[in-house]
């Protein structure tokens, strides 16, 4: 049996993976649920509790906030490539190595000013009353601090491969000045470079 | 330095990080963050992301748009597309530039089901190209009417940037909806003759494709795009009645384009978990740009640069067609080098105030940004239409696509003009209906 110790970046992946498919589930449950509120409201007058609530606080939460960090690794964020098009292959990668580093502020930004708000919420056991029972909502006020995490987790883990990118570059460049290179020196670089801007506008 | 000029600095840097590849969520909420602690505190800046961030998210009205993104991406994957273009090609070929002219129809139709404009420029294209190709048509031509005819997706309803205009703006989502309908069938009226008349007048653009269908293989092809009408109906129909929120309409639509395919038997577990998970991906990238808008917003507002602006808008007594000039200048410019999501929060928090200042209807503005974003996807250098369409036909060089968009893109902007000097065209409808 093949008993490999994952790394940091295989584990990442299986997470975001697992993280998909949970917020496909979520996504397809928001749409049974609201449609289901709409035909109770019709059909038996008696619409389905709470499902404003349980629509914004739950399911557009998690739909929103879990695929952060996938999307980061899957390079499916919303770009421009207006100026980086002319940049040399080095400083295209020097240019994503900055996106990394903000993405990781961003993210520990976003974990600790949601993780604070999060305790405050537990706290206070923040829920809302439907007209038969409460339903808690303090529990959704951590999926932002999950996703943060996430994003400074995915940020480091892309940002690594690409220092390391950037010094195999330094190598290779120097090796091709003197003579010695073994292919083009851009190449393990331009391999790495996404090719596409993706959007769904 | 003044607020003000925090204010400029902000949005310069904003610009800057985008055009070094940044993504435009990433770009704007740092931008925003610094800009708030420069002007207050990074106290302030911190906790404003995270209110906004949860606060902005966690919206029953936001939630529309995943809805409708999965409508959209449920309709593609269980084949409505195919049927779309079989029946506008049956019914249209004998047109001078017949299969053009089917796939602008064609796109038409799609954008009544999907919000969004890259996924109908993709999806039609990728049935229409190859065919048109086969017979002969002009790359350019071919090109530019699946790129073109695309940008329909955004403004036909149902519209993901019209309902993230409705809530930024304040404006109502219905009468953004309706208001769009004659727009958008004039837009796909003015493209089918754009096509037919280059035809007429150089015949070799596209070669007559003889229409050797019988009436009832007509009929047959006709039929088999019930679904959509049932689609748009359903869903127009049910949010103009008031039986139902835009959320609701998104979610009633995707079930409906789910149990339509069910019922064609074109749904299998592997289609709708692809439509679950596309949608996921897309609904995330749009709200992580949302993210950064409302923090931009809140930059904005205490940089007091939207007030300064307008006030100087005021004081130099522009009149509001001066007004909707300056702002198609300043969409064009930046949609030639932005995402329209992009050119939307950025410009948004600044406009909106000078919008209501010139007491300009928020209705007609809405779709005539609409219009102007649309222009945005179809110009050089970054044409994301164009990009899409290249990315399905790689041996047509890039220029050759923008020269045969550049003829549906003059039209475009003619058709602005005339809205925006004869708005009622734009508001008779929502009036009529009394929604406006």
């Amino acid at each position: 049996m093949n008993c490999r110790t994952p790394t940091p970046s295989s584990l990442l992946e299986h997470i975001n993976y697992c993280i998909m498919l949970i917020g496909s589930l979520l996504l397809g449950l928001m749409v049974v649920h609201t449609t289901l509120d709409v035909i109770m409201s019709y059909a038996a007058r008696q619409p389905v509790e709470g499902t404003v609530e349980i629509v914004s606080r739950y399911y557009m939460v998690a739909v929103v906030f879990l695929p952060l960090a996938f999307i980061q690794a899957a390079d499916k964020h919303i770009v421009a490539e207006l100026l980086s098009e002319r940049f040399s292959e080095r400083m295209q990668l020097l240019c994503q190595c900055l996106t990394w580093v903000l993405m990781g502020a961003f993210g520990a930004a976003l974990a600790w000013q949601s993780s604070l708000e999060a305790m405050r919420m537990t706290a206070i056991n923040e829920q809302f009353q439907t007209s038969t029972y409460f339903i808690p909502t303090w529990p959704s006020r951590w999926i932002p601090v999950f996703s943060g995490v996430l994003i400074v987790a995915q940020a480091l883990v892309s940002l690594a491969k690409d220092i390391l990118r950037v010094k195999n570059w330094n190598q290779e460049h120097q090796d091709a000045s003197q003579g010695n290179s073994h292919g083009h020196p851009d190449d393990s670089v331009s391999r790495s470079l996404p090719a596409t801007t993706d959007t769904s506008i | 330095m003044s607020p003000i000029g925090i204010g400029f600095c902000g949005i310069a840097a904003a610009l800057l990080l985008i055009s070094i590849r940044v993504p435009i969520g990433l770009s704007l909420a740092v931008v925003a963050i610094g800009g708030i602690a420069s002007l207050v505190s990074w106290d302030v800046a911190f906790s404003m992301l995270s209110y906004s961030t949860y606060d902005t998210i966690a919206s029953w009205e936001l939630s529309a748009i995943p809805m409708f993104l999965l409508m959209g991406t449920l309709a593609f994957h269980s084949g409505l597309t195919t049927t779309l273009f079989d029946a506008a090609r049956l019914w249209l070929s004998w047109l001078p530039g017949g299969l053009a002219v089917s796939t602008n129809f064609a796109c038409a139709g799609f954008a009544a089901a999907s919000g969004s404009s890259l996924a109908t420029t993709v999806t039609i294209g990728k049935i229409a190209l190859p065919e048109m190709r086969r017979y002969g048509y002009d790359n350019g031509l071919a090109c530019g009417v699946v790129a073109s005819a695309g940008t329909l997706g955004s403004l036909i309803p149902p519209s993901v940037i019209m309902i993230l205009i409705g809530i930024f703006a304040e404006v109502p989502i219905l009468s953004l909806f309706i208001a769009a309908i004659v727009p958008g069938i004039i837009t796909a009226l003015v493209f089918a003759g754009i096509v037919i008349i280059r035809v007429w007048l150089r015949p070799d653009l596209a070669p007559r494709v003889e229409a050797d269908a019988s009436w009832s293989e007509r009929m047959k092809a006709l039929a088999s795009i019930w679904p959509l009408p049932v689609l748009v109906l359903g869903v127009v129909g049910a949010l103009y009645i008031g039986i139902v929120t835009p959320t609701q309409a998104g979610a009633f639509g995707a079930a409906l384009t789910f149990l339509l395919a069910l019922v064609r038997k074109q749904m299998t577990w592997r289609k709708l978990k692809n439509a679950l998970w596309d949608t996921l991906t897309s609904t995330a990238s749009i709200f992580f740009i949302v993210i950064g808008a409302v923090l931009l917003t809140r930059f904005m507002s205490f940089s007091g640069l939207p007030e300064f602006l307008t006030e100087v808008m005021k004081d130099a007594g522009v009149s509001p067609y001066a007004v909707i000039l300056f702002v198609a200048i300043i969409y064009l410019v930046l949609g030639m080098f932005l995402d329209p999501l992009g050119v939307l929060f950025l410009t948004l928090p600044i406009f909106i105030p000078i919008f209501n200042n010139a007491q300009l209807d928020m209705v007609l503005m809405g779709i005539l940004i609409v219009k102007l974003i649309e222009i945005g996807l179809m110009t050089p250098p970054v044409g994301l239409n164009v990009f899409a369409v290249k990315s399905l036909v790689p041996d047509v060089p890039l220029g050759t696509i923008f020269r045969g968009v550049a003829w549906f893109m003059v039209a475009d902007l003619g058709i602005i003009a005339i809205m925006a000097v004869f708005p009622d065209i734009t508001l008779f409808l929502p009036r009529l209906l009394g929604i406006h």
